[in-house]
């Protein structure tokens, strides 16, 4: 087992030697050379990129930019525009159904020209967690994926790269990466992770005597087909081992919080997965992942809305608050993510529809500045206005952010080269 | 609509079908006794040819759509030209074919038997380079091995002329050219083909995408070749053509200012900021270094700002031996910027020999065992700006001590010990400090059941 860890280790170790060279020759070099005039301004002055974690928020369904960050008190809407209130930072408005956020805008980035090209759920998904339109004939990884073949995880023995809640099928997985880099799945945050402990009935030697029959029989296969597909899957045996008997687990254990704290997050599954996204961060996972569905608003638009923005509100000041009280902020960069936005006409069920043109999204942390907002879109939220910032364009940032080497082509097995946000480019002007 | 783009991904199924008829077609060919069976063999090929042909030019079709969404333009161009010339080939030898067929003469056999077997060379070299496309170059070596040493020898040859461009790129010159040529492309391009815009999906502000090409799928800046780059190419176009720019009523490029942007592509094309930009080496010492800390437990990254500088973290490790880290760490003091020492209990000797870390800009040492006495030992570093003290037994003089640090901006202090009127006046005194967090005595209470 021993001898297995080392190796898994030299493994580890080249891609760290693969992923420092490229860093250093790809991204970091904008910042090292003061201003050019074509980076998109970057004064070293302002911030940097910061970012050591992601905690990845996503509002499944499509959230409606126009009720929550991007409203439009002037426009005339048969059902009314939602009304906004003031912010801590002159001059940003949000809807009257984020009151927790408005003063806490100071630590938000708020981009308002979000634009997508994908109408429908699935491909919406796809392309926003990927950087890709879906192919049949080929699966493209998530950013924690990425994150973890480039950079690879802080040393712990939990898994760097966790998806709360959402659906383990969901896209953003592995893709053609290798399979240690999918993450694990956590369905219900109170629960915590399944089939961790131990049958009651197997001491530790019988268990010990198992493993060494599993790996008894798969050696002559492990020798045979010696890939590292192969051996990727051998690697999530001894993590998985190696998790089961970790002081880490405590991580993923609630109750472990104070009570003063778990109230703040509120009572809802979504708080619940971003509580356990903080300790999880803090524990040294590096990719977190916590879905909230339920924002395909078709049907009576506004009352729905406005729980779910009540909702957010709630647990993602606490975990703003959280995060940088703890001094974490700086360094964990909390992404607000969604498929599209919503139509700014109301149909005839007083619902929005899908409206792939213009969306919001916000960036917190990680290096960001605080306090500003990004593009805009026309008087009415239809259509993008200023500095249209694609799905690529969003992601590239997120890993400029992590300091990724977003121009490294990587080979799909197939021999197809990809990069991890195809042709985005970084928002520098955020950092 | 039907959208071809979508079913690109067809292309990898159909182009079986051509392959097979065509398989078929030779067979007949070569294996139909043409005297016996003259009409077998004519309602055959009537049917087989153009069959083939359709199928043929529908693959092509699915092709583009695949090239288009999933490959790169120009890594498929040997492909691409291959199976068009091979649908012309085999679309002439079907005219051939039903030429013959309508008034009988030899011309038409013998170029029929001609394009025919052109078609199939250019088949089998478009399923070559295709299969090259899917299943990576070794595609041939792994199935007949006496062709490896072969291509180990070419890519030998590719890798020294590599390192003779890199070598010569390293001494070029800075381009004289640049700042002139970026002013005209800032007054001229970049308004509509900038972050912006993006006119025709192509943006001239991003070196990398502006040499890349928008949706016309040509290269938009081809170094040293401004006759193959299409932003010269598209300027020079006489006003009112399609695809002219500037577009619409907006004043061509004057010829001075095209001279410029020539002679700035012919001078190799690069952006401002670019050539002065030395190419960071990766300093294969400092990776060692980084290596041995990971050996130890700790987690030891090059930072995300991309200036050799690095980052520790030891706070994910199992009670950690601080006289081993700092030996290992010590050789990294001058790149050291950010350390990660929380959740332990460190040996009283850490905090004293921190002062070997001088460049330290960032520090953890939340959930640790810091003392106040220990924070005075800090007082060495100057360029710390962050500093995290929640969770630990600092009271209000340690405060004052680390607010002493001359370069301190951001100094967390959740749920330590302290009064929040302290707290408040502590604020008060240093406006330029970010002090951030909540004591526990401003902890609500917990109720008790």
């Amino acid at each position: 087992m021993d001898d297995d860890l080392k190796k898994l280790d030299d493994l580890s170790r080249r891609k760290f030697l693969n992923y420092t060279a490229r860093a250093l020759l790809g991204v970091g070099l904008a910042s090292t050379t003061g201003a050019p005039l074509w980076a998109n301004v970057m004064s070293p002055t302002k911030g940097r990129p910061n970012a050591r974690n992601v905690i990845y928020i996503y509002l499944a369904g499509g959230m409606s930019h126009l009720d929550t960050f991007d409203p439009k008190p002037q426009a005339d809407s048969q059902y009314g525009p939602v009304n906004v209130i003031p912010t801590n930072v002159a001059g940003i408005q949000l809807s009257e159904w984020l009151p927790g956020l408005a003063q806490r805008a100071n630590h938000l980035a708020i981009i308002r020209s979000m634009t997508s090209t994908q109408g429908a759920h699935e491909s919406g998904t796809y392309f926003m967690r990927t950087s890709y339109a879906p192919r049949g004939t080929i699966q493209h990884p998530g950013l924690g994926a990425w994150l973890m073949s480039m950079s690879g995880k802080t040393n712990t023995t939990l898994p760097g790269n966790v998806r709360i809640g959402g659906s383990a099928q969901l896209p953003g997985r592995e893709g053609f990466l290798e399979k240690r880099y999918a993450p694990l799945f956590v369905g219900n945050p109170d629960k915590g992770l399944n089939h961790i402990k131990q049958h009651g009935r197997v001491s530790d030697e019988e268990m010990q005597e198992r493993l060494e029959l599993a790996q008894l029989m798969d050696l002559s296969f492990h020798q045979k087909y010696n890939s590292k597909q192969i051996t990727s899957y051998g690697d999530m045996y001894d993590e998985a081992i190696k998790l089961m008997t970790s002081q880490d687990l405590d991580a993923f254990n609630l109750r472990k919080e104070p009570g003063h704290v778990r109230e703040r997050y509120g009572n809802s599954q979504f708080g619940k997965g971003c509580l356990l996204a903080r300790r999880l961060v803090e524990s040294g996972v590096r990719y977190v992942e916590v879905n909230r569905g339920g924002w395909d608003t078709h049907n009576d638009n506004h009352r729905q809305v406005e729980v779910l923005a009540y909702e957010i509100d709630q647990v993602l000041s606490a975990l703003v608050d959280d995060l940088y009280w703890r001094g974490l902020l700086d360094e964990t960069l909390v992404v607000v993510a969604t498929e599209f936005g919503r139509s700014p006409g109301i149909n005839r069920n007083q619902g929005r529809d899908h409206h792939p043109a213009a969306f919001s999204t916000l960036l917190i942390g990680g290096g960001v500045q605080g306090g500003q907002v990004f593009g805009a879109t026309d008087e009415r939220g239809g259509e993008v206005a200023e500095k249209a910032v694609t799905i690529p364009d969003f992601n590239a940032t997120i890993a400029y952010s992590l300091g990724l080497p977003i121009e490294q082509v990587v080979m799909s097995p197939s021999g197809r080269p990809f990069t991890l946000a195809d042709k985005g480019e970084p928002l520098r002007m955020l950092f | 609509m039907f959208d071809w783009n979508t079913y690109g991904a067809l292309h990898l199924v159909l182009l079986h079908v051509p392959i097979g008829l065509f398989v078929g077609i030779l067979a007949l060919e070569v294996g139909l006794n043409r005297e016996k069976h003259q009409e077998t063999y004519d309602t055959a090929m009537g049917v087989l040819l153009p069959l083939c042909l359709l199928t043929s030019i529908l693959t092509v079709r699915f092709g583009y759509a695949l090239a288009e969404t999933d490959y790169n333009w120009e890594d498929v161009a040997d492909h691409r030209q291959f199976g068009l010339s091979y649908v012309y080939l085999l679309g002439t030898a079907t005219l051939c074919f039903w030429w013959n067929r309508w008034r009988e003469n030899n011309a038409a056999k013998g170029l029929y038997a001609v394009f025919l077997s052109f078609s199939f060379i250019a088949l089998i070299l478009t399923g070559h380079s295709g299969a090259t496309l899917t299943h990576g170059p070794a595609v041939l070596d792994d199935a007949l091995p006496f062709l490896k040493d072969n291509r180990r020898a070419i890519e030998e040859q590719n890798s020294a002329t590599q390192s003779d461009s890199a070598k010569q790129s390293n001494t070029a010159p800075a381009n004289p050219f640049t700042t002139e040529a970026y002013a005209i492309l800032d007054a001229h391009c970049i308004e509509c083909h900038g972050l912006n815009k993006r006119k025709g999906g192509y943006r001239i502000d991003v070196p990398r995408l502006a040499r890349a090409g928008g949706d016309s799928h040509k290269p938009g800046i081809v170094p040293g070749k401004p006759d193959e780059s299409e932003l010269i190419i598209r300027a020079e176009l006489p006003k009112g053509e399609e695809g002219a720019m500037p577009p619409g009523k907006r004043a061509p490029l004057t010829p001075e200012q095209l001279a410029v942007l020539r002679s700035w592509i012919e001078a190799g094309g690069q952006f401002p900021g670019e050539a002065t930009k030395t190419e960071a080496k990766l300093d294969p010492k400092t990776v060692k270094q980084l290596d041995a800390l990971r050996d130890l437990g700790a987690a030891a990254d090059f930072t995300p700002w991309g200036d050799g500088t690095v980052l520790v973290n030891l706070s994910q490790m199992e009670s950690p031996d601080w006289k081993l880290c700092h030996t290992k760490l010590k050789p990294l003091a001058g790149k050291l910027v950010w350390l990660n020492a929380a959740n332990q209990k460190w040996q009283p000797e850490f905090y004293a020999q921190l002062k070997n870390f001088p460049q330290l800009q960032r520090l953890h040492l939340e959930n640790s065992n810091v003392t106040d006495a220990d924070l005075a030992k800090l007082a060495m570093l100057k360029d710390l700006s962050y500093l995290n003290l929640s969770s630990t037994k600092i009271t209000e003089s340690g405060l004052k001590t680390a607010l002493a640090l001359p370069a301190l901006t951001e100094l967390y202090v959740h749920g330590i010990d302290v009064t929040p009127k302290a707290l408040n006046e502590l604020r008060a005194q240093h406006d330029a400090v970010d002090i951030a967090g909540l004591s526990v005595k401003e902890f609500p209470k917990e109720e008790k059941k």
